[in-house]
Parts: C-alpha cells; structure tokens; sequence
C-alpha cells in the first residue's frame, strides 16, 4: 500500500475534460514529479490532491485511509505554492506558526484580545515558538524570523513558505512549482536543497513542475502528463532511455530529440534516406512511423563511411558540447546532434558528414503516438 | 613643450565637462518648472487662493450686501465657542459621524463579501446595491418623507402591525437624527460596497487556499487571516471617504428638517449654510468654515500617520 495515492480521478469543467483516469500514487519516502506542458492539469491534480478542489470521480487515499472527501485542513498535506502565498501582514515567524495556532490553539486562544485570558494559551504557543525555530534553523532562516515577506528576497520568502509547509509533519508533501519564480543560479541550488530537505524529511513529496530538466534531476519516479493524462509513471531514466509515447520523447531532454517521419517496408524494415535504419519493426507493412533519436546517439564520421549522407547546416558552441544540426535527405527540419568540441572543429557550414546511427537508440512510434516494440530477433541496423 | 602641453589641458576638458553637465541640469530644471506651471497655477487659483480668502474672512465681519467690514481678529471664534448652535451643531455632526461611519464600512463590507461568493447575478446585486450612489438624494428625500410619515408611512404602519407603536421619525428630536442616519447609511453603502469589490478581487486566489491547507477551515478563519488584513490599506481609505462625507451631511437635512426639531438635526454644514446665506454673515461662516476644515485635516492626519503604517506591510 502507498503511502499516498491518487486513483483514477477525472475532472472537467462542463465539456471541457481537464482529467481523464489519472493515477498517481507515492511509496513512503517518495519523490514523485508530475510534469507536462502548461495545461496538461498537473496543477490540477494537486488542487484536488489537497483538497482545494474536487474531482468528478476517482479517490484519494492516504495509506488506507480514504480523505476524499475529507475538508483540507483535516487531510494534514502541506503544499507549497508558486507565488509562496505568505501572509503578508504577517512576520516570517507567524507565518511559520500558523499551520501549528491553527491546529494546537482553539478559537477562542486564538481571539486577538481575549485568547490572552483563555486557559492554556501561553503553553501552547511556547511549544509552537520552539518548534518554528527548530524548522527555521534547519532552514536556515532563523535570522529572518522577524521580517515581513516584502522584506525579504525571493529566496528567502521561498524558504519561509518551505518551513511554513514543514513545520507540522505532514503526511504528504504537495509542491505547486515552488521554483519558477526564482532567478536560473538560485533554482538550481534551490533544486538541491529541496531534494536534501526532502531525504532528511522522509515525507512523500508531490513536486509539480513544467521544466522537464528539474523533473528528471529531482524525483525518485516522473509521471509525464498531457491532455489530461498521464503519458508515462516511471523512474526518469526509464522515462528518458524508453519512453512510451513520442510526446513524452519529444517533451524529455534538451536538445530535443529528433523526429524522422518513415514508412515501414517489408519484414519491418524502417527507411530513412533511403537506408535501412532499423528493422524488426512489428506491425502491417507500409504505415507511417515516427523514428526518434536522441541527439547524443548520433556519431559524425567523414563523408563516405557507411551511414547516412548529410550538410551541416548551423554549429551551436554550448562549452562542454556542439550541438551540429545537419540536414538529410527525408529528414524534415534537420537533425541534431550533440558532439565533443574536439570532434567538430574541423566542420563547417555546408560540410559533408555521415550520420551513424546504432540500431538501439532508435526509438519507433506508431501513428497513435505510441512505441512499436522491436522484435528481439531483429539484426543490426544501417546498411552502406 | 608638447609633454607639458597634455597635463594642462585635462583641467581644462574637465571643467567643459562640469560645465555641460550644470547647464544640462539647469535647463532640465527649467523645462521641469515650464510642464508644472499650468498645474501649480491652478491650484493656487482653485485651491489655495480660495482657502487663504476664508480665512482672511473669518478674521473679519463682512457681511453680505456691505460694503465695508472690519479686521476684527479672533473675535468670530471666541463667539463661536460660545454659540450655542455651533455647539450643539458639532456634537450633532459627532454622533451623526460616529453612526454612519461604522455602519456604512461594516454594512458595505458584508454586502461585498456576500456578492463575491456568489457567482450568481453578482451583476444584478452590484448594480441594486449602487443604485442610491447614482440615485439623487434630494428626490429621494421625498420617497423618506413618506416612508417614514408618521401617520400614513409603511415603515410605521408594518411596526404597528407588530404591536409596536413607530416613534415619530423625523418629527421628534429623539430619532431624528437616527432616521437622518439610517438615510446616510442607506445612501453610503453602495459606495463602499463597489470599493470593497474592487479591494476583495486583489486578493491573491493562492492565499484562501494556502489558508485552507493550512488549517483554516471557517470562513470566518479565512477572513480573519487572510480577507480583513489584506483589505487593510481599502478598509482605511473607505473608512476616511465615509467620515468625510458623513461630516458633509446637508441635502437630507436641508429638504427634511431643516436642522430641526429643536435644532435636534441641526448639523455643521447646515448651520455654515444657515450663518451664510440665510443670514449672509460671511466672516462668521467663514470662522465655521475653518473649523470645518481643520476638523477634517486632523482626521485625516490621524488615519494616514496612524493607520497607514498599520495597513501596509512593506
């Protein structure tokens, strides 16, 4: 049993299908990132995750205890939203303290005048005053306690709303893109962190992002959403390496991979160029396919070796790597392909090269979008 | 020579340097005061000049259709603070103040609140709720002067169906000035409302629901955490418009009771109205005048030092 889970829930707004059967679930420990375009109703899903909006049907379960219907308050999930959503007119301590007053203190304690008279009170809050240091001391924004969110930095609001969410154990851990609004060099710091925070925590963690990079290098599993449905629940190198659906292709790595548009001949041969890319293709002959190639499994060799004849047409100097985009015969709008600086300095514009292409980094997709699998049998690829 | 030459013309480049840079200044200054002059002038002519003549008047007593008048100092003050109608007149605009005021922020916030949570005909009721803004308050004075009959009004004749006799509204100097009031009220509401939906729709949606996870479960929690603090800075400035125009008080006094009975509605603008053009004294309505005025500056001295610090948070 997960620890927390999200069964086949569906949603949409009057014909407008915004969730379509979508399942989510989190082992305890997990980090789990739902990633997709915008519009894909991953925020969506946390929405209803947290209780802040509800779903036409499906069920959410934490360990085996249903909280579907359950009031937010009452789920003990703790999200982080994108703008931090801190009160303003409150301190970052306050802040901090308020998951805590409004659980441990009643509504009386908690009256502006009164509460002081009310039985208990001072208690409590000595208890809730240590536990905000504790987190704001792992966070190490213990010297912001006093500060207002608007005078503080991006940064720091980020890590008061961090604490605000870890401050009661929670038993699930919702992220709303907690990063976007953070500048390149502090996200990716940030990124790490979160990740630390999230070991040391132990809680399942929920992370809802667009950016398929801070997916792939955060979570334990990678569920690609599009449409309104999960693509793809697996572990990002099995998301990257084999992906399901060339939209979750398309959509994982940078640069991206490359498209080949091809047709499948007799014995399930697939064409590119005229040669013989890959076969064992399983499926009626002469369908459409889509080949699919990640840009750093495609080698240059000189022009005349064994392969597929192409120009480069643009070199991109990234420092670590080139990215060479060339253009082939049948190959649409070019391929790319990422290479050591030290191999390339002797191309040009207009140079002539040879594509060499192995058999298994090709990835092929009917027209549904979906993979062909590859018959285990199949030979090697790339005749002269 | 043409070593020593290059030292000596550095000074020299520098000071053309300084030099541009002051005339550049100077002419920025000047074009500066040019785009001003037009808006500056209009103030002194529309504002200040008027304000300054109102107070050289209240040092004196001029009056209308005379020719000549005399500086006569401080004198239409002292009379003032001994005038019994000028007394009862500001406690009058007190208590007026002190009714409208608060009923009118509080009453306007719930209508607000009401509307914004309910997405049905939110159209319908804000355009009902503005209604008496946009009404003119003079006809619908008339419309009061009925309801409010004692004999053949509706207000007294469904209290009577009730058992309870209805007070004589605007005839007794007991609920006079409440009926003048509730009239105030009826008329500010509106106003506030539209000013409280306007604040209300500048809430940021991901605080109710960072609240909601966080343990607000009411909706008199979320209100309290998130709705009343974040409307701060519109409370404070609905609040200091309702004061200001509650201290305003004149139509309905003017076309329902005439300051009466028994100078029981008798207000300060009423009474300046009154000293002025009844009785065409311009030096002392223009000594109320000033203390008209001040009474507002302070007001509004006290809400923007105070409160404003309270209602801003960065």
């Amino acid at each position: 049993m997960s620890a927390f889970a999200l069964r086949n829930i569906s949603k949409s707004y009057g014909t407008n299908s915004i969730l379509n059967d979508v399942s989510i679930e989190a082992e305890d420990g997990e980090f789990i990132a739902l990633v997709g375009p915008s519009g894909c109703g991953k925020s969506t899903l946390l929405r209803i995750a947290a209780g802040l909006d509800h779903g036409d049907a499906g069920s959410i379960w934490m360990g085996d205890r249903e909280i579907t219907a359950e009031h937010p308050a009452d789920r003990n999930v703790a999200m982080v939203f994108q703008s931090y959503a801190l009160y303003p007119h409150l301190t970052a301590e306050q802040n901090i303290a308020v998951p805590l007053a409004m659980r441990t203190l009643s509504t009386l304690q908690r009256m502006p005048l009164l509460g002081r008279f009310i039985a208990g009170r001072s208690a409590a809050q000595a208890a809730i005053k240590q536990q905000v240091l504790a987190t704001a001391t792992s966070l190490k924004i213990d010297h912001l306690l006093d500060r207002k969110p608007g005078q503080m930095s991006g940064g720091q609001r980020q890590r008061v709303a961090l604490a605000r969410a870890l401050v009661r154990q929670p038993g699930v851990f919702l992220m709303d893109e907690p990063l976007s609004n953070l500048d390149a060099n502090l996200r990716v710091h940030t990124r790490a962190e979160i990740v630390d925070l999230h070991r040391r925590t132990g809680v399942p963690t929920i992370y809802v992002t667009h950016d398929q990079s801070e997916a792939l290098s955060m979570a334990d599993r990678v569920a690609v959403m599009m449409g309104g449905k999960v693509l793809q629940f697996a572990s990002p190198a099995e998301i990257y390496d084999d992906p399901r659906h060339v939209e979750v292709a398309k959509f994982v790595g940078s640069p991206r991979i490359n498209i080949i548009d091809a047709v499948t001949a007799d014995n399930g041969t697939v064409f590119f160029s005229g040669k013989a890319v890959v076969d064992g293709i399983t499926g009626p002959v002469g369908t459409p396919v889509q080949l699919a190639i990640r840009p750093e499994r495609i080698r240059l060799r000189p022009q005349g070796t064994k392969g597929i004849a192409a120009t480069v047409t643009r070199l991109e100097f990234l420092g670590s790597e080139v990215l060479v985009t060339t253009q082939a015969d049948g190959a649409g709008d070019g391929i790319v392909i990422k290479a050591a600086p030290a191999d390339v300095t002797h191309l040009g514009m207009g140079s002539p090269i040879t594509l060499e292409i192995d058999r298994d980094a090709c990835l092929v997709f009917g027209q549904d979008g979906l993979r062909v699998p590859l018959r285990a049998t199949a030979r090697v690829a790339v005749d002269a | 020579m043409h070593e020593t030459a290059i030292p000596n013309l550095l000074p020299a480049a520098r000071t053309t340097a300084r030099q541009a840079a002051i005339r550049a200044a100077k002419r920025e200054e000047r074009v500066a005061w040019q785009l001003a002059a037009p808006a500056i002038l209009l103030i002194i002519v529309l504002i200040l000049l008027p304000t300054l003549a109102v107070f050289v008047f209240s040092l004196t007593n001029y009056e209308l259709g005379y020719d000549d008048f005399q500086f006569i100092g401080l004198d239409n003050y002292i009379e003032l603070f001994a005038d019994r109608t000028f007394l009862i007149s500001l406690k009058n605009t007190a208590v007026y103040t002190a009714i409208v005021t608060p009923f009118s922020v509080f009453i306007g916030l719930g209508v607000a609140l009401l509307i914004e949570s309910e997405t049905r005909g939110r159209a319908f009721f804000r355009t009902v709720y503005f209604l008496p803004v946009a009404s003119l308050l003079v006809a619908m004075a008339t419309v009061f002067q009925y309801l409010l009959h004692p004999t053949i009004g509706p207000v007294n004749a469904m209290l009577s169906m009730l058992g309870i006799a209805g007070p004589n509204w605007l005839g007794s100097s007991s609920t006079v000035l409440i009926s003048l009031a509730i009239i105030g009220i009826w008329q500010s509401v509106g106003f506030n409302m539209v000013l409280f939906l306007a604040g209300l729709t500048a809430i940021p949606r991901e605080l109710y629901a960072a609240a909601e996870v966080d343990g607000a479960k009411g909706s008199w929690e979320r209100f309290r955490l998130v709705t009343w603090p974040m409307l701060g800075p519109t409370t404070l400035f609905v609040a200091t418009i309702s004061v200001i125009n509650a201290v305003k008080v004149f139509e309905t006094v003017k076309t329902l009771t005439e300051g009466g009975p028994n100078k029981a509605s008798e207000v300060l603008l009423w009474t300046i109205y009154q000293e002025g053009f009844v009785y065409l004294r311009v030096g002392y309505a223009s000594a109320m005048t000033v203390i008209f005025l001040a009474f507002l500056i302070v007001l509004m001295l006290v809400q923007y030092r105070v409160l404003d610090r309270r209602v801003h948070y960065t």
